[in-house]
């Protein structure tokens, strides 16, 4: 300190605010500077040019900076899994001597009516904080930054920002107020970015709504000057930048850890170990720890370079704790898996031994496509998807359940191409690796959507090598606290809408350019890439719903792993409001605690199958002409557990819903490391398995860090029918609209799925005038005829753009299975269809009960208006579904 | 929305408080429209019974009713079989059914009545309230019913039982028990419908009958059900106890006979029998498992065992009382009695420094908890609390305030719950006020533990406990209306006596009531009220008694609630432009000024302020002469 000058006591002034005085923000040397606030603070640690530049503007004050943000973050409303600890407990830990505060934008969507309370909250949180000492020794100095104005990105399919610029303006103004009321600093970057986003061509926002890399680079100057400082001259080194994305990354692997339930939550004291001394929280703090320490190594590294000092090539972690020694209880007096004759066997069988174990249903035989022998990359796989050129992509979690600190971070997603044809894979690329626990993944836009707990990446090869050289943070906010319950379970909805499956315990909090989502304890997600949407699709209290499927009529199917419950979506997938959740639901009674006892039980909302088996996995309807025609629409479910099989059911539809009948197992391993996670039919028609391959199965019953946890494994097998061909699919893969078209009249669900796939990634105006021509076409005679219409208003959908005559025709048609649909793509597409309410209202008296329930379900996206169109419904039989969704319908619009 | 969501919640919570207000018409205020609940009246009747049945209490009484059109029936009908609410409700819902189909009461609680399954247990209350309507019109009404109530008679559940009980009303208890020789079925009816006739005389006359279906070789449910009728006899009390304590032995016959003797008061248990009932009941807690040891049924022979204990010589006592706490922690059981605002026992003792457990079993209809507090500091605790609103306070609990001077306290437990309060009484001999510290209830709702040395000593010369308020009065009965004649009350008035002053004094109306220039303005002033009333005595009783039954707009309980959605409750001093002011109690020195710009909603009720049951206290002849002082008092006033 003596040896500052008085000008480095106060290096950074707070710009002059013109109608009112605002305090200077002084930054010192040592200082902990801790950010707080919602996603656009969260993304400075992946994009660290604010971070850069403040180093290399003021080297001399060494400076610690701990990004705590968390997207969707308001001043008093912080969603998080169990026990992760209050804001204080982490500004604590992190010994805050300055606080940046970023809130804003997500209020904002409040607009008029919100502005008061959030001035008012902002002035309660920063007087609180000025009451406490996270330092110990004096009140943390704060700086309130405002949220960014908002960038029209030019998409007609994407909100301009007229009306969000509008009320982040007057949330600008009301935090400036709150600034000079208190005596604290703020940062005005509404109005620099606001003047930037309209002089600049280059687009410096993923969505409007949040920057892209590009943007917090031209953010960086802007920040500071707001903050009084004046930048530095010149980039920050390539050197510097690199020491930050390592130090933020261990900071990143650290407070936002997954597996948080497993650490700090209920499920740290589970996993002991063979010699009874250790619980995942201690083994799992002590690498936090450990990580805390690395994190302090790279900031002294960070300062080095800032001041133009050079560092050794590594980090030199030599004086960090050592990892406490995990003594296997695998297999032990102790081990629960043991006991209940879950586990498999530590002496891992061939894949040419495991084949002989089989047994499958007459007719079926099994064949391997890959295994680890021949494809180490094929390590833990956990999920499966085709592409439009119909090549195998799986995505592996060699580091399951969680990457250990100093350890490779190497999970993958792999491409497995059998290049001659003869149903095994024969070569191996490697899309992307460096990913931490992909649970999931789909296909689409040029590109594959990866979920990486608490992210989902947007992953897309540009230079044709099969290799990602684009990596972006698309959708975050996601809770980390279960690597095991992360998302997955990835669909494409007919009408062009991304679904992911999230499971319970996790407290999550997107942000989107149209406001935020929150949604805990688990559900499915819907995510619109065309217009940004972004939302719950199902908000009920699963457990870990693995499974979702939509059959040839858009009706979906969910299948939840833990208790083995299989759910029709319709009528769960009405309108709920955070903090609101579905009636049901194996933890209906923890989660919602219904004083109504009506709503209790987990069998308010039925299952369609009897269970008989748990736990579950993927699941997958059978739509193969390859596959025998009597078990054409049957539902499989992967059994990891109880069966390890591909369970099969018959389906039956029963009123407005459906009713499932377990049929014998399709396929069934004697193997006991057989774990069939995923499923899907590839292009000829045959059934693909993704077998994890592991001996220990379950989260809970080992420690995190057991040593028998297998790495290496993993198999992927098909299922093929004796005696019948295989399935002849068109090509869609870069193939003419027109004859892309063709493929949706084809029999199988997937090629269609594709053909969808695929029409969705093509220019909108080619794919409408192509529709309208084909459509024109069509033989109304054909008995498809309303099928194809119907495939055509999908594809429509999928461009936000909807034909009002074809909607009425599939409105109108003959087959209820396609009014249903019909009744469903008017509700999603109601921002253009001004009289949607009135088209929903007409089927509300339909012949048919299915297409009754879908309008019903639909009045729930409407106002208090749509109760009275919804209740006309009891004008005719209302079964045990009908009833439920009418229910819960009116438990959403009766709250408004 | 989750401003709304909470306002939503915070109004159910309110509403099922404030005794079920029916609320009056809508307020003109900008910011003080009632919001009513949309029901679709003109849809069919499937869609309107739906919609009404989603609507809870409070928001079902607010869906707007009139008589001049049929589609008004359903929500009547609703009102009327709805569970949870108060005799006025149904009296007006009734009325609405009479006036809109042109009939009469007994037809349509006959109607009503044949309409409930019996099953459940909500509609069997429901069913009694609506057996007790009936049974309490005129006996001409009842003789002009005898076909249709010989037919329910044959019929099953509460109308069956109403059956009985309206031929017995009516004249015709012969009839009856001839028809409940018919079977055993017949004869669990006709033994509930013995309860359902109004209690005197003719009930008692019945106690014969009732006897006799206690025999051994009557059916067990015929016996269990004469078990529960022989405890609303007001005659040979001593003789019944006798009876159903030797019926405690017998397994199936406990329960039954554990809570009928609960129901006979102390000293009509003669010691002798009290004595081997209670080695009868020790021996149980000792032969009953641990898992076991904690249901109702259990609960109640233990504080039935309890209850003996204090009868028995204080030797006796010791002895079986060390045997119990082997087993046993000490159950004490405290029920609120509905619609009276009163705990059923006004002190209870417990031994320095021993673990007890305290069951409240709210009885009422609306919520209520138990705060059991330091000596001295039951008015405050009691203020302190209700000034929350809705902030949580002690322990997160809702009216419990966050202070040294509480004691123990349970949630606010919900009309029909229970709630169990454990911990160990305090070390230092004394007494404790116990006091529901809901808004308003704490100047009736209170009570003592008394905390003494040695129970038993206490027990054998126990002590009542000085009312914690000052109170000096004891509950004489809780008076009805219909406890008083109509036609004689005029005559039977005297000329106003000191005496009458004193006693108006007493019952603290002038804490609200100006008289002669004297007292409070939270409600009318009475100097007048015999002139305002024309001399109709029992209009004015009824005024008293039934505070909420007609009540001026300006002295109505309105609900305001600020846009942080904290409610305020009171009655409206002022009001202008900007501004309302609100008295919120009686002992309120300031009224509560609330801008309008801060107003979400004012919700007006039908609710006085006024308690209930303020003359509980007071026997016949003093209410009489009360009435008097307040009929006359004016007159002394406009001639000086």
């Amino acid at each position: 300190m003596r040896l500052l000058t008085a000008a480095l006591l106060t290096v950074l002034t707070v710009v002059s605010v013109p109608s009112s005085s605002v305090a200077d923000l002084e930054l010192q040397p040592g200082d902990r500077v801790c950010l707080v606030g919602n996603e656009l603070g969260e993304r400075m640690q992946h994009h660290n040019h604010c971070e850069a530049l403040l180093h290399q503007t003021y080297p001399e004050l060494q400076l610690t900076i701990r990004n705590l943000c968390f997207p969707g973050d308001e001043p008093y409303e912080r969603i998080r899994s169990l026990d992760f600890g209050d804001p204080d407990s982490h500004l604590t830990h992190s010994k805050a001597d300055v606080i940046l505060f970023f809130f804003g934008f997500n209020e904002s969507f409040d607009g008029d009516d919100g502005v008061s309370q959030f001035a008012k909250d902002m002035a309660r949180l920063v007087k609180e904080t000025q009451g406490k000492k996270y330092n110990g020794k004096s009140a943390p100095r704060i700086a309130l930054i405002s949220p960014i104005a908002f960038e029209d990105i030019g998409d007609p399919n994407v909100t301009d920002g007229t009306q969000q610029n509008q009320d982040l303006a007057k949330y600008t103004a009301a935090l400036k107020q709150v600034a000079a009321d208190t005596g604290v600093a703020f940062a005005d970057i509404y109005t620099p970015t606001k003047a930037l986003f309209e002089s600049t061509d280059k687009q410096l926002t993923l969505n409007g709504s949040h920057l892209n890399d590009d943007g917090y680079k031209a953010l960086a100057p802007i920040l500071m000057e707001a903050l009084g400082g004046t930048p530095a001259a010149g980039e920050p080194s390539e050197s510097l930048m690199a020491e930050l994305a390592d130090k933020n990354f261990h900071w990143w692997h650290r407070y936002r850890a997954v597996n948080g339930y497993s650490i700090y939550g209920k499920r740290g004291l589970a996993g002991k170990t063979g010699d009874g001394k250790y619980n995942n929280r201690d083994v799992m703090e002590r690498e936090r720890t450990i990580l805390d320490q690395m994190t302090a190594n790279r900031d002294k590294r960070v300062w080095a370079l800032a001041a133009g000092e050079t560092v050794a090539d590594k980090c030199d972690d030599s004086n960090t704790l050592p990892f406490l020694e995990v003594v296997t209880n695998v297999g032990g007096d102790d081990d629960p898996n043991r006991k209940r004759g879950k586990l498999g066997s530590l002496d891992y069988l061939p894949a040419a031994e495991q084949q002989k174990l089989f047994k499958l249903a007459p007719g079926y035989e099994i064949q391997l496509v890959a295994s680890e022998e021949q494809f180490p990359e094929l390590a833990n796989p956990v999920s499966l998807n085709f592409d439009n050129k119909g090549r195998l992509w799986v995505s592996t979690m060699q580091s399951y359940p969680h990457w250990q600190p100093k350890g490779e971070l190497n999970d993958k997603v792999i491409i497995l191409e059998d290049e001659d044809g003869n149903g095994t894979a024969d070569k191996c690329t490697v899309f992307a690796e460096g990913l931490h626990q992909p649970t999931g993944f789909e296909i689409g836009n040029g590109g594959a959507y990866v979920a990486q707990q608490p992210d989902i990446l947007f992953l897309k090869d540009t230079d044709g090598d099969d290799v990602a050289d684009v990596r972006i943070r698309k959708l975050v906010g996601f809770d980390s606290a279960d690597s095991h319950h992360g998302i997955s379970a990835f669909e494409w909805g007919p009408g062009g809408s991304l679904y992911f499956n999230e499971g319970t315990f996790k407290y999550s909090q997107v942000e989107s350019p149209y406001g935020l989502t929150r949604m805990h304890e688990a559900g499915v997600w819907r995510y619109n890439p065309r217009t940004e949407h972004f939302g719950t699709h199902v908000s009920l209290p699963f457990a870990n719903p693995w499974g979702h499927v939509y059959d040839k009529w858009g009706q979906d199917f969910i299948s939840d792993a833990s208790p083995g419950f299989n759910y029709w979506a319709t009528p769960i997938s009405g309108k709920v409001e955070y903090p609101a959740k579905h009636a049901g639901g194996s933890f209906n009674d923890s989660v919602n605690n219904f004083k109504d006892t009506a709503l209790r039980g987990r069998n308010v909302y039925p299952q369609f199958i009897v269970k008989r088996t748990r736990p579950s996995a993927g699941n997958e309807i059978i739509s193969s002409r390859h596959f025998k025609p009597e078990d054409q629409g049957d539902f499989l479910l992967c059994n990891v557990i109880g069966d390890r099989s591909i369970l099969q059911h018959s389906m039956k539809e029963a009123g407005s819903g459906f009713e499932g009948k377990e049929k014998p197992a399709l396929v069934f391993c004697e193997d006991g490391n057989f774990r069939p996670i995923d499923i899907q039919f590839a292009p000829d028609g045959t059934l693909y398995i993704c077998d994890w391959h592991q001996a220990l199965i379950g989260h809970l019953q080992h420690n995190l860090r057991e040593p028998n946890r297998d790495h290496q494994h993993g198999r992927i097998w098909r299922v093929i029918c004796k005696d019948r061909p295989l399935v002849k699919a068109p090509a869609v893969a870069g193939e003419p609209i027109p004859s892309v078209l063709d493929a949706l009249t084809e029999y199988e669900d997937r090629t269609r799925y594709r053909a969808r796939r695929e029409l969705a990634e093509r220019a909108t105006e080619d794919v409408v005038a192509a529709v309208g021509k084909w459509t024109a076409g069509l033989d109304k005679s054909d008995e498809l005829y309303e099928h194809n219409i119907l495939e055509a208003c999908w594809v429509l959908q999928s461009h936000n753009v909807v034909d009002t005559d074809l909607l009425n025709a599939a409105l109108n048609a003959k087959d209820y299975h396609c009014r249903g649909a019909a009744t469903r793509i008017a509700c999603d597409m109601r921002h253009k269809l001004p009289n949607a309410l009135e088209l929903i209202g007409e089927r509300i008296g339909d012949d048919h009960p299915r297409v009754r329930l879908e309008a019903v379900r639909a009045c729930s996206f409407f106002g208090e208006d749509a109760i009275e169109v919804a209740l006309d419904v009891l004008e005719g039989d209302v079964d045990r579904y009908l009833q439920y969704t009418l229910d819960e319908t009116m438990r959403h619009l009766e709250n408004l | 929305m989750k401003c709304l969501f909470f306002r939503r919640l915070l109004l159910s919570l309110l509403f099922v408080a404030v005794a079920t207000p029916r609320l009056a018409m809508a307020q003109s205020h900008d910011h003080g429209e009632v919001e009513r609940p949309k029901v679709y009246l003109d849809k069919s009747a499937r869609i309107v019974e739906y919609q009404l049945k989603r609507l809870d209490n409070a928001r079902l009484l607010l869906v707007e009713t009139k008589t001049d059109d049929v589609k008004y029936l359903p929500v009547f009908k609703a009102i009327l079989l709805r569970s949870g609410l108060s005799r006025q409700n149904r009296d007006e819902a009734l009325a609405g059914l009479v006036a809109i189909n042109k009939t009469d009461v007994a037809t349509e609680l006959l109607v009503a009545l044949e309409s409930l399954d019996g099953e459940d247990k909500e509609e069997q209350r429901v069913g009694r309230q609506l057996s007790a309507i009936l049974l309490s019109q005129p006996k001409d009404v009842l003789t002009g019913r005898l076909e249709e109530l010989k037919q329910a008679m044959s019929a099953s559940g509460v109308l069956q039982s109403t059956g009985f009980a309206g031929m017995i009303v009516a004249g015709e208890a012969a009839e009856a028990w001839q028809q409940a020789q018919v079977s055993a079925d017949a004869r669990v009816s006709y033994l509930a419908a013995v309860s359902l006739v109004p209690a005197g005389d003719l009930r008692d006359s019945l106690r014969d009958n009732v006897v006799s279906c206690l025999a051994d070789d009557q059916d067990v449910a015929v016996r269990a059900a004469a078990i529960r009728t022989m405890a609303t006899f007001g005659v040979a009390r001593e003789n019944t106890f006798e009876r159903l304590a030797d019926l405690v032995s017998q397994e199936a016959l406990r329960t039954p006979a554990v809570r009928s003797l609960l129901k006979i008061p102390a000293a009509q248990r003669p010691v002798a029998a009290a004595k081997s009932l209670t080695n009868v009941l020790v021996k149980i807690a000792e032969a009953t498992p641990a898992a076991k040891r904690t249901t109702n049924e259990f609960l109640d022979a233990m504080q039935l065992a309890d209850e003996l204990l204090a009868r028995l010589p204080a030797d006796d006592a010791r002895a079986f009382r060390k045997r119990l706490q082997e087993v046993v922690v000490r159950v004490v059981r405290l029920h609120t009695v509905e619609e009276e605002m009163r705990y059923d026992k006004t002190y209870f003792a417990v031994e320095a420094g021993r673990p007890v457990q305290v069951v409240l079993e709210n009885e009422d209809l609306m919520p209520h908890n138990l705060v059991i507090t330091k000596t001295g500091t039951l008015k405050n605790v009691a203020l302190e609390g209700a000034a929350l609103g809705t902030t949580p306070g002690l322990d997160g609990k809702l009216y419990v305030p966050n202070s040294s001077d509480v004691l123990f306290a349970t949630t606010m437990v919900n009309a029909g719950s229970r709630e169990l309060l454990t911990f160990t009484a305090p070390t230092e001999p004394g007494e404790y006020p116990y006091v529901c510290t809901f808004p308003r209830h704490w100047m009736r709702m209170y009570g003592v533990m008394v905390v003494v040395p040695d129970l038993d000593e206490w027990q054998r010369n126990p002590v009542e406990p000085k009312d914690p308020l000052g109170n000096t009065r004891k509950l004489v009965q809780n008076w009805k209306l219909d406890d008083f004649d109509k036609q004689t009350i005029k005559t039977s008035i005297s000329a106003p006596t000191s005496l009458g002053e004193r006693l108006f004094k007493e019952a603290t109306c002038l804490g609200c009531h100006k008289m002669n220039g004297q007292g409070g303005a939270v409600g009318p002033e009475l100097t007048d009220v015999a002139k305002r009333w024309k001399g109709d005595h029992y209009g004015i009783l009824r005024e008293i008694l039934e505070p909420s039954y007609r009540i001026e707009p300006k002295y109505a309980v309105k609900m305001v609630i600020d846009l942080d959605g904290k409610p305020t409750s009171g009655i409206v001093t002022a009001e202008d432009k900007k501004s309302i002011s609100l008295l919120e109690n009686p002992e309120a020195k300031e009224p509560k000024v609330i801008m309008k710009d801060n107003i979400e909603e004012i919700i007006p009720s039908s609710t006085s302020m006024m308690p209930k049951a303020l003359l509980d206290k007071f026997t016949r002849e003093e209410i009489l002469e009360i009435l008097a002082y307040i009929s006359r008092a004016g007159e002394g006033a406009a001639g000086q």
